[in-house]
């Protein structure tokens, strides 16, 4: 601690502790949720024996009633045995009913901690508060609690800014940032040292060039069922009806079938970019001495701040299109971050090569890639090819094979065929556009591995204290020409692997220094 | 390069011959003649049996090998495809010591290393070396 740390009768100035948002009952609710058996029996079972008056129902169902008052009961007592605690060393938060579990995660430990306000949370002033640990999987080494909205500003208050003379606490002892004084706040809080505001042009490059159409049809298809559920089924049947209408439409150019899904994967391409604009508007991303924060958003508010020192690796990722286009987009992981489809794990939108540069520069300057000092050998050419040429090969004969023994869907057959083997040939460029520019790197302080995933270009720039594994794989076919394949594994929770293909085991092994 | 103690291939070969077993008296006829299938199955595993016990195996013994400096650990191993792992000693966070039943009858135990989501295992190591190895890495270096 500095100089100035606060004396005890001070302490009351620096912990907070504060009760859980009431939503959080019906959150509650779930762990009592077997309960339900019960009454459900009993309901049916009495349904099963009616009889005509009120009296009588009562006298049925008043264990049932009984039931669901003990489940509310339950969940209430739950929630007001709940506290976190935000004090000078740590977060705590104590849970449980019966069995009382207290986690508490402190300072120097915590990688990221973010507020997210969902839409529907908004009505009630509820925030979501999120406190990650590096390498944290599952429930057990993260903080989650929904609170209020004021509570979250006070906790903000005192993790960021600090009373006047003090650093802010949630920055590393051993750094000193410069301090400014936040209006907001009427306190001290560390100097923003660069900020970034993409446009709205960029975000929508963005969502226009990474939207997924899958995760927009999954998305869809939960949202009409639900609302058809909840709106009844006329809600429901206006909705399919516009996919039909949109089906009908396609059909002048395209077989029928072939036309339903041409429109159902369009649909689920702009629901996935219009969920992705949303996400990303607004965002900004700033660059402290010991801090990142991002945030963004406009029906659900995000905020993360991620320390500096726990990011475990920053990704300069590509498709094809943005590589030909020579546009750029860098992602980071750290705890917390990067681990949903949901994270805000972008922090520097799609930029043209000269300005991404000079933003990340600003950013992220510890983040700087290196050329490539092992390159995969020309002979190991057909390694890269094969499995797209492959599948390419496969489209004709599969087409043959299922026109042959399928009747009557030959169009629907020809327009799929076609649309595989587009993306069999993108696919097949995409693999020998990384023949041409995958590599590793090592300049005594970060690992730069080039590589692709799927349709995706990947720069990974790994800092040498967070690569957790080296491994080199050789198969059946590499060990005559003492090839190898390089994954490095960093403490990223989610497993991930970056592998760079075919590079000569020598250079590899020199590289990372082993005899 | 250090090696495993030799013992470890006759513990695999007493646990394939367990797991072997059990199928074949399932697969052996008692009260009914033997049919072309059943014939023909129970060559295809005795074959396979006997490719692990012959090959496999003594070539998955014989890939085995560790080396620890003063950086990182290096463990190597695999037939077909042939796997070189490095765990930089700084990113160690656990390391436990275990053995079975069977490993333990012949005096061997296992190391494991385990870093944030990666993790390595030695097999095959007498009790002082095991320690050893299990001390450094918890010091790290």
């Amino acid at each position: 601690m500095t100089e100035n740390t606060p004396s005890a009768l001070n302490y009351s100035l620096y912990s907070k502790s504060c009760r859980a948002h009431p939503l959080t009952i019906l959150a509650n609710l779930r762990h009592v949720l077997f309960l339900v058996l019960i009454p459900l029996i009993r309901g049916i079972s009495s349904a099963l024996a009616r009889t005509g008056s009120y009296s009588a129902w009562l006298s049925r169902v008043w264990t049932d009633v009984l039931i669901l008052a003990l489940m509310l009961g339950l969940a209430v007592w739950l929630w007001l045995r709940v506290r976190l605690i935000v004090s000078l060393k740590a977060l705590t938060l104590i849970t449980g009913l019966f069995v009382r579990r207290t986690v508490s995660i402190p300072f120097d430990k915590a990688a990221t901690v973010s507020f997210l306000t969902h839409f529907s949370l908004l009505p009630f002033k509820a925030v979501r508060f999120n406190t990650d640990v590096p390498g944290a999987s599952g429930r057990k080494n993260r903080l989650s609690l929904l609170l209020w909205q004021k509570d979250a500003d006070e906790i903000k208050r005192l993790l960021f800014c600090s009373p006047e003379k003090q650093e802010p606490m949630y920055v590393k002892e051993s750094q000193k940032p410069g301090m400014t004084w936040c209006a907001n706040c009427e306190r001290l809080e560390a100097t923003p040292s660069a900020e970034y505001r993409p446009t709205a042009g960029k975000i929508a490059a963005l969502s226009l060039l990474t939207s997924n159409s899958f995760s927009g049809i999954l998305y869809m298809s939960v949202f009409v069922s639900q609302s058809g559920k909840i709106l009844g089924g006329e809600f429901s049947r206006a909705l399919t009806g516009v996919f039909d209408r949109a089906a009908h439409f396609f059909e002048i150019f395209l077989p029928p079938l072939a036309a339903a899904f041409s429109a159902l994967l369009l649909a689920g391409w702009a629901v996935g970019f219009m969920r992705l604009f949303l996400r990303y508007s607004g965002f900004r991303f700033v660059s402290r001495s010991g801090l990142l924060t991002a945030c963004g958003g406009v029906f659900s508010r995000h905020e993360r701040h991620i320390r500096r020192s726990e990011v475990l690796f920053a990704d300069f990722r590509q498709s094809f299109t943005t590589k030909l286009l020579r546009l750029y987009s860098l992602y980071l992981c750290a705890g917390g971050v990067g681990e949903k489809k949901s994270d805000y794990s972008c922090v520097i939108l799609t930029e043209k090569s000269a300005r991404f540069e000079s933003i990340r520069a600003a950013l992220l300057p510890e983040y700087s890639p290196v050329v490539r000092q092992v390159k995969p050998d020309r002979r190991c050419f057909l390694r890269f090819i094969y499995t797209p040429a492959v599948l390419l090969a496969s489209v004709p004969f599969v087409y043959k094979l299922l026109t042959r023994h399928l009747v009557g869907f030959d169009d629907f057959f020809a327009f799929a065929s076609a649309m595989t083997a587009a993306l069999a040939l993108w696919f097949l460029a995409v693999n020998v556009a990384d023949f041409f520019t995958s590599g590793a790197a090592f300049d005594g302080k970060l690992y730069t591995l080039r590589y692709s995933t799927g349709f995706s270009f990947h720069t990974a720039v790994i800092l040498k204290e967070n690569a957790a594994l080296f491994e080199i794989k050789q198969g059946l076919f590499q060990r005559p020409g003492a090839y190898c394949d390089l994954i490095v594994r960093t403490k990223a929770a989610r497993r991930q692997a970056h592998r760079c293909r075919s590079l000569k085991k020598t250079e590899v092994l020199r590289l990372l220094n082993i005899s | 390069m250090s090696k495993p103690s030799p013992k470890i291939l006759t513990v695999w070969r007493i646990r394939l011959t367990i797991i072997a077993i059990i199928p074949a008296l399932a697969l052996t006829p008692r009260h009914q003649a033997m049919t072309p299938a059943r014939a023909v199955f129970a060559a295809s595993f005795t074959i396979v049996y006997l490719a692990f016990f012959l090959f496999y195996l003594p070539s998955l013994y014989k890939s085995l090998s560790y080396q620890i400096d003063e950086n990182t650990l290096v463990f190597t191993c695999g037939v077909i495809c042939k796997k070189m792992a490095a765990m930089p000693l700084c990113s160690v966070q656990t390391v436990s010591v275990t053995s079975l039943p069977l490993c333990r009858a012949f005096g061997l135990l296992s190391l494991r290393a385990a870093a944030a989501n990666s993790r390595l295992k030695l097999p095959g190591l007498h009790k002082k070396e095991a320690e050893a190895l299990a001390e450094r890495l918890k010091t790290g270096h």
